[in-house]
């Protein structure tokens, strides 16, 4: 008796389970789905970065049909943290006395990598020409092996096209090439460091400003691993190559932080491989201590660091926006590295 | 090659594609092939070291055990071995290789060969140390019995506690010796040290291999004789690198014996994956920066945390090495039960104990139980009075501090822990069951024992002794509050929580099927939180597996 019925029970279960599997794996669906509509339809919306982004081709279209200096800056969080555009462009209108306009395309936590999908994306493409391109950056962010945002990059700077090339030549390892190919058809993937934020933003009423803190703290370490690991300088060559392949200027600018390893740092490979192709390079850096009353971080500064730095940098480009490209930079763009 | 590495997985695929098609002796072939592999992906030179120890033990086994190797397969073993050096040891560059050979280019192809005396150093030193060993195996076989078994388990012993001494503490012992020499006002000039790079996992395969010629020796394993049986047994790749430390009585008749599948592997298996990824990915690697954050701030000095900010920094590390170390032993379990081997369960709700013997019953148990039977019990373990019984307790608990990495911290760690072990035993405390009746005291114990614990992962997680003593006198003298600490607490509720109620619930991995049999709503429930944490809030940064180092 009591064999048959625990053979039967047996069956049972034996029924039972694929029946709940399909419900549990029905229900895991349907929430996934349910995010991944938030994400599509909501997220995108809510987030000021994201809406700035897909704001970009409208702006960089804007930019390029003004009359008179067209100039873009290009580059993480400090070109509108550290650079007051408005600033700039009567600054640079008196210096030239000709009307200028300047138009920011940032990114925040960005790297050389990023900037060159962003000028493909925005700059170079059929009439969006600008007079000059400044990228302004700090600390390694013009050389390899950077922590990269792959969602953001995979979502809103790349397209099918890019694939081959983000694949080669930006990403390391094969978690990260899975993390971007997920990205590009998984919403709630890519944005799931925004979700994160909005989570913890409406939970913990702190949570800004602790998050902010320890970045602060381990930002160096971080960067430090990062940045030792490898000190080459493709993408920063393929930007160059294109550029001058689009006729577009650039001038690169190194601004001051609070990083002692940072200001101390001469960038000279990068500035070797800059400098090979005709490409103007500035240094805003005085290489001493720096006012640590002008920061709002270690690498941020404050309203009054920000003015300061503005004007330094319009002074800085004034000689700049002289002639085009040199003959240098067109012998890079045939032949490669420059050297 | 990590757990939360797709490498991994694409790996573990295209095994498991394979697997249970093939016939038993293929399929220990085809995870002996992909454990190297795995294992290889760190640096391939390390593949050497693990065939060194397979082969000491595999001998060694067989020659505690009175099997005499006949002498064409003793020549096999030193030629395997000096081929082995000869092709993972000799520095012969093989991308350059590689590339010379696709292009049919005889420069490169040779540029890439080794060419100095020096680059055949390991390779000759192996065949010099091989040829005497097999030369000097016949003379062992004929030892009397007694003397052939303490013979054969003495150079196993050696052998694998001078690899683990060289690899793990050589510039650690050199370091240290200099130091003191400088304290005694002795001027040592210009001593180097190696800087020798630490085989991941080495701690854990030393010491499987290592138990299994004891457990030969005391009768409680039979050797065998295949040796691709036994080198899968030492680098099994579920649980190579960070445990669970598995007895040959456990998992070497699982190599030997056709396995079955059976039919809840394959969920258990997927919840124990899943649960192990979440602790990894969700608790550990997200409580790493907020973990790394303050603790930095006592290694470099300035402005320090206040002393709530502090308590939760120590508490999201113990909540992050738990997560990481447990998730490992949950992800290998699954992994092994798809395959359809069984490990053991390595942790069993550590926090929740009441006395820290209990804690260290329920943590890392594969590593305790092998302290206890290979180094407490035969230093004589509780037998000869207290006085004997604390000293043992003392040395075992410093040698697993020392296990856990070359640094006075975690010797202080494991002495401290040994102490507190001692007052607890001397004070006689008893452990106190979640029942009816006692709730409070229950609860009382588990958090005084929780704490005990912690403070004795100050040690291990400062970066030197003076700022873990900084770090827990700040504790317990400043009691500031803090947004920060407001926050820090949040983050910890988030991610730690629920998988802890989880865990009560099932209490650990001991009943799972609890789970299996829940009403399947709740089961559902249960399943989208892990996935949806997964999807949404893994770590923006992933980090090393800590127990990699060890």
């Amino acid at each position: 008796m009591s064999s048959s019925t625990s053979s039967s029970e047996a069956i049972g279960e034996a029924v039972a389970a694929p029946a709940r599997a399909t419900r549990i794996a029905l229900v895991l669906l349907v929430v996934l789905c349910g995010v991944e509509a938030f994400a599509r339809l909501e997220l995108v919306r809510m987030s000021k970065e994201f809406e700035q982004f897909r704001s970009y081709p409208r702006l960089a279209a804007e930019l390029a049909h003004r009359s008179g200096l067209r100039i873009a800056l290009v580059g993480a969080s400090i070109v509108h943290e550290d650079i007051d555009t408005g600033l700039l462009t009567d600054r640079l209108r008196a210096a030239t006395r000709v009307p200028a306009h300047a138009e920011s395309f940032s990114a925040d936590h960005s790297f050389v990598n990023t900037w060159y999908f962003m000028l493909n994306h925005d700059f170079w493409q059929p009439g969006n020409r600008v007079d000059l391109v400044v990228i302004p950056f700090v600390g390694p962010s013009l050389y390899d092996h950077n922590e990269m945002e792959i969602g953001r990059l995979a979502r809103f700077f790349t397209t099918v096209s890019d694939w081959p090339e983000v694949l080669r030549t930006d990403l390391d390892t094969t978690a990260e090439r899975a993390d971007f190919l997920l990205s590009n058809f998984w919403v709630s993937w890519a944005a799931r460091d925004r979700m994160q934020e909005l989570t913890f933003t409406r939970l913990l009423p702190n949570y800004k400003a602790f998050a902010r803190e320890q970045q602060n703290l381990l930002f160096a370490q971080v960067f430090t691993k990062r940045a030792h690991r490898a000190r080459s300088l493709v993408a920063l060559e393929r930007l160059l190559r294109t550029a001058h392949e689009h006729a577009t200027r650039l001038c690169f600018v190194v601004f001051p932080t609070q990083r002692a390893d940072w200001n101390g740092q001469p960038y000279a490979e990068a500035r070797r491989v800059i400098e090979a192709t005709g490409t103007d390079y500035v240094d805003l850096r005085d290489g001493g201590d720096v006012d640590t009353s002008i920061f709002a971080d270690l690498v941020h500064m404050n309203v009054d660091g920000r003015a300061i730095y503005t004007r330094l940098l319009a002074d800085a480009l004034t000689p700049v926006l002289g002639p085009g490209p040199s003959e240098a930079g067109a012998a890079f763009a045939a032949g490669g590295a420059g050297e | 090659m990590n757990y939360n590495n797709p490498t991994f997985w694409l790996l573990f695929a295209a095994v498991y594609a394979f697997y249970w098609r093939l016939r038993h002796r293929r399929q220990n072939d085809l995870l002996l092939v992909a454990s190297y592999v795995f294992y290889g992906f760190w640096d391939y030179r390390f593949l050497f070291l693990i065939l060194i120890s397979t082969i000491i033990d595999f001998i060694g086994g067989l020659g505690v055990a009175g099997v005499e190797l006949p002498k064409w397969r003793r020549l096999r073993l030193a030629a395997l071995l000096i081929g082995s050096a000869l092709v993972l040891c000799s520095n012969v560059r093989y991308a350059a290789l590689a590339a010379g050979l696709v292009h049919l280019d005889a420069h490169a192809v040779l540029g890439a060969l080794p060419e100095r005396l020096r680059d055949f150093a390991v390779p000759l030193a192996t065949a010099a140390v091989t040829l005497a060993y097999v030369a000097f195996l016949p003379w062992l076989y004929a030892l009397p019995e007694r003397a052939r078994r303490k013979t054969f388990l003495t150079i196993s012993m050696v052998a694998n506690l001078a690899i683990l001494g060289f690899f793990k503490y050589c510039d650690f012992f050199v370091g240290s010796f200099v130091n003191l020499l400088h304290a005694l006002g002795v001027q040592v000039v210009d001593v180097r040290l190696l800087g020798i790079l630490l085989p991941p996992g080495i701690s854990f395969y030393t010491f499987q291999a290592m138990s299994y010629t004891v457990d030969v020796y005391r009768g409680d394993a039979t050797p065998t004789d295949d040796l691709r049986d036994f080198a899968l047994f030492v680098c099994f790749f579920p649980h190579l690198v960070a445990g669970p430390i598995m007895r040959a009585s456990t998992l070497l008749p699982q190599v030997v014996h056709p396995r079955q599948r059976r039919p809840r592997d394959a969920e258990e298996g997927l919840l124990l994956v899943l649960l192990g990824l979440f602790k990894k990915i969700v608790i550990a690697d997200n409580l790493a920066p907020m973990v790394n954050m303050i603790f930095f701030q006592y290694g470099r000095g300035g402005h320090l945390p206040t002393g709530p900010e502090s308590l939760l920094g120590l508490y999201g590390f113990m909540f992050q090495v738990y997560g990481d170390f447990s998730g490992y032993s949950s992800v290998a379990r699954g992994i092994a039960k798809w395959l359809g081997f069984d490990l053991i369960i390595n942790f069993q709700t550590p926090y929740l104990s009441t006395t820290p013997s209990e804690h260290w019953r329920r943590w890392h148990i594969s590593l305790s139980t092998w302290f206890r039977d290979y180094l407490y019990i035969p230093l004589g373990g509780s037998r000869g009075g207290m006085a004997v019984e604390y000293r043992n307790v003392i040395i075992t608990m410093t040698l697993a501090g020392l296990w856990h990495g070359a640094a006075w911290t975690y010797v202080i760690w494991g002495a401290y822990t040994g102490v507190l072990l001692c007052i607890s035993r001397a004070l006689g405390t008893k452990e106190v069951r979640n029942v009816a009746g006692q709730r409070l005291r229950w609860l009382w114990r588990v958090l005084l024992t929780f704490h005990l614990t912690c403070s004795s992962y100050l040690f291990f997680r400062s970066s030197s002794v003076p700022a873990a003593l900084h770090m827990g006198a700040r504790i317990l003298t400043d009691f500031t509050p803090t947004a920060t600490a407001g926050t820090m607490l949040g983050l910890l509720l988030f991610y730690a929580g629920p998988l802890f109620a989880l865990e009560a619930y099932t209490e650990g991995e001991r009943h799972l099927e609890r789970l299996f049999t829940a009403p399947w709503p709740r089961q559902a429930v249960a399943y989208a939180y892990c996935v949806l944490m997964l999807v949404i809030f893994p770590a923006v940064q992933t980090h090393e597996f800590i127990y990699f180092q060890f």
